[in-house]
């Protein structure tokens, strides 16, 4: 039998993905660069609460995955062991955040130089641009 | 013709990893409330003062899991994080003649208006606690180096939008000055490291391990909690993260300055 919490989190992960399926769209098919950075974004950051909903427990007691005592007891631990979220995942998303900021604004200098470069931001005329000077 | 290709690739790609995905996850629904055996293993050995041989003396089980189990992760994740401020910095910087271009200006625009700016210095002086705050308490509460660092890049950028992009350079920002602090955490980083090594240790070594002859950054100084290495880790982490925002913000500048010429 399955409970609403098992609905729940099947209807989450169907959420992300569809949102990762927009973004990736975003990312493939819009001509403007800076378009696509911007889906590029949406796509990262669902990619990580995806991780996130990975490490996730679905059970009546959920505790972040931090100790409340500086002195605990062996049943204490058995305790926080069994009922604290996945500490993984949570540990890579945060540095993940840092690193897709960086990236991001080392993409979007490159778009500038682009833009310096072609006088667009679109991506076929950029190209068009290119295979004219090649030829 | 060519969109309808990337629409239909990327829906194949979606359903592709939906199915795979939910085939793995939901294949039993009663494995649901249970979190993989390595999760558990952190969770119950992170602060588990009864097995010291496993411990990472920190009650925080992601900062642990950052700097202590899965440590060597991290410094390589702070290295994409310098190589890609270095391209930023690279793209910025080209095409800027050597010497007097690189002079940071005192000229700048007006910026809004009088209340928003005394609200940004307030905000900037809370932030910079904040962060401090959130870097230095990593080892014992939700947050750690690169929490701290990022809530820290946001007080340069209040400035930029309420006064303007060099106000950040002519208030102290400079770019030499961010990239030497820059360093010193990377350097502070690698001391931290490195140091077991020198008592025939492991690289990242934290506390005591068996088969190391290294005794462990110290867990406790008196009656005060230090988290062994996690606390150090997580400083030098913060000085890296919080200047390389600042490197990028003042590479944009100058990416501004040679394109406007």
């Amino acid at each position: 039998m399955v409970g609403v919490e098992y609905c729940l989190y099947v209807a989450a992960f169907a959420t992300l993905f569809a949102t990762a399926a927009v973004a990736l769209y975003g990312v493939l098919a819009k001509e403007n660069v800076v378009k696509k950075v911007i889906a590029l974004t949406i796509l990262g950051d669902t990619v990580n609460t995806i991780a996130i909903l990975v490490g996730f427990r679905v059970a009546p007691k959920v505790a972040p995955p931090i100790l409340p005592t500086l002195r605990p007891s062996k049943e204490a631990l058995r305790i926080f062991a069994s009922t604290a979220v996945d500490p993984i995942p949570q540990a890579l998303v945060i540095t993940a955040i840092v690193i897709n900021l960086a990236v991001t604004a080392f993409l979007l200098f490159l778009a500038v130089r682009a833009y310096a470069l072609y006088g667009t931001l679109n991506y076929g005329e950029i190209m068009r641009i290119r295979r004219g000077e090649g030829a | 013709m060519v969109k309808v290709g990337y629409v239909a690739l990327a829906i194949a790609a979606c359903v592709a990893a939906v199915a795979g995905v939910l085939l793995g996850v939901f294949s039993t629904p009663s494995t649901l409330p249970h979190i993989r055996a390595l999760g558990r293993f952190i969770l119950y050995s992170t602060f588990n003062v009864f097995m010291r041989g496993w411990w990472a003396g920190s009650p925080e089980a992601v900062t642990a899991t950052l700097w202590d189990y899965r440590g060597l992760d991290t410094v390589f994740e702070t290295t994409v994080l310098y190589v890609a401020v270095a391209g930023c910095v690279a793209l910025a910087y080209a095409g800027l003649r050597r010497g007097g271009d690189l002079r940071e200006g005192s000229e700048g625009g007006k910026g809004l208006t009088v209340v928003v700016k005394a609200a940004t210095k307030i905000l900037f002086a809370l932030i910079l606690l904040t962060s401090l705050n959130v870097a230095l308490h990593g080892y014992i509460t939700p947050g750690g180096g690169f929490a701290g660092g990022s809530t820290f890049a946001i007080a340069p950028l209040l400035i930029i939008a309420a006064y303007s992009t060099n106000a950040i350079i002519s208030r102290g920002f400079k770019f030499r000055r961010s990239a030497v602090l820059r360093s010193l955490g990377l350097l502070g980083l690698a001391a931290v490291i490195l140091t077991p090594l020198a008592y025939y240790g492991y690289v990242l070594q934290n506390q005591v391990k068996a088969a190391s002859s290294f005794p462990g950054y110290p867990a406790f100084l008196g009656p005060i909690f230090l988290g062994g290495s996690l606390i150090c880790l997580n400083m030098a982490e913060f000085l890296v993260v919080g200047m390389e925002y600042v490197l990028v913000f003042i590479a944009f500048y100058f990416l501004d300055k040679v394109l406007r010429r």
